[in-house]
């Protein structure tokens, strides 16, 4: 995925993550629709997913109102681990901006704006690109979630819980979206980290699947650079 | 709000503030070598796959059918709504018709 060298912040934004906010907006619809379920109110739901703005997160913590604090913290430190590596990979992106800029893009860090930042290869255009591109994702998953609040009791307890494997679906375009944003000789680079993961929970707690699973992913792009397959992607 | 959500939300509101904070600072302080950032690029996408790997294994054969619905469309038309939609559609399947008791299996026992 290029960008073209005279195209708007707000069209190369919207051409990376216009449709992944729509998505997000039918996600947050499940996470309202789960909420109500869940007794909360409207208010709750709302500012709940205004402040934390990241699904997994949110969904995983959410039935686990009577458990330890140290047990809902660690599962959400966990669960937002992709959120600190992406942060990472988005440090060198967006270094070159003032810094109260980066400090307030900071929580609109999420799958969606992390991919537009990647995809956009003008040095220039990035801040502006992830920025428009986390405000659309972060307002659809907002109004989503309220949405789903509102419309709970349109939607049958078992719809919803079945449609709780739309959050895998989703990561699986985010997968296919990555492979198109990172140069083609490492497209696939995740699938180890895939393979390993699903095989390991066969046997093994899920927290340990997923630390093997992202080491193999670690170990395979290290090995990939030290044959010279990975370059400098986005000029 | 009571107590008991308000603490929930405080501890995941801090938690992923320290992840994406966290994150953020130690990506700055990084040395600028093509390579490292190269590959720093490349480590979300492995967290992603780690999370969805099980989850995969995990499911029932309708689900699946689900997920490969949804991917093969998103490769399709790159767009994120019609696929999302699809595979929405094939999950809710069980709601609208009758469909064999093994599709609603998971494969893992």
């Amino acid at each position: 995925m290029s960008t073209a060298p005279d195209e708007s912040a707000f069209h190369a934004a919207f051409r990376f993550a216009g449709s992944i906010g729509i998505g997000t907006g039918i996600f947050g619809l499940l996470y309202g629709a789960a909420c109500n379920g869940a007794g909360l109110s409207l208010v709750a739901t709302v500012l709940f997913s205004a402040a934390v703005f990241t699904g997994a997160a949110q969904f995983t913590v959410l039935p686990m109102t009577d458990v330890a604090w140290i047990t809902v913290f660690l599962a959400a430190l966990f669960v937002s681990l992709r959120l600190f590596l992406m942060s990472i990979s988005l440090g060198g992106h967006l270094s070159h901006v003032p810094w109260w800029k980066q400090v307030l893009a900071v929580p609109i860090i999420i799958d969606g704006s992390w991919i537009a930042a990647l995809a956009e290869t003008r040095w220039r255009m990035k801040f502006a690109v992830f920025t428009i591109a986390g405000l659309w994702i972060w307002t659809n998953w907002v109004v989503g979630t309220a949405l789903g609040h509102l419309a709970a009791s349109l939607v049958p307890r078992s719809a919803v819980e079945a449609l709780a494997f739309s959050g895998a679906i989703f990561l699986g375009m985010l997968l296919a979206m990555v492979a198109r944003a990172v140069p083609a000789t490492r497209a696939w680079h995740w699938l180890p980290s895939l393979a390993v993961s699903g095989a390991a929970s066969l046997v093994m707690p899920l927290w340990v699947a997923f630390l093997l699973g992202l080491g193999t992913g670690i170990a395979a792009i290290v090995a990939g650079q030290a044959t010279g397959g990975a370059g400098r992607h986005d000029g | 709000m009571d107590s008991s959500f308000a603490s929930m939300f405080l501890l995941t509101l801090v938690a992923v503030v320290l992840c994406r904070a966290g994150g953020y600072a130690i990506g700055l302080l990084l040395p600028d070598r093509a390579g490292l950032r190269a590959a720093l690029d490349l480590v979300p996408a492995c967290a992603i796959a780690a999370v969805l790997g099980p989850r995969l294994v995990a499911a029932t054969p309708l689900a699946l059918v689900a997920f490969a619905v949804g991917v093969t469309l998103f490769l399709w038309r790159r767009e994120f709504v019609v696929p999302l939609v699809a595979g929405c559609g094939v999950l809710i399947l069980p709601e609208v018709v009758a469909v064999p008791a093994w599709l609603l299996t998971p494969l893992q026992p």
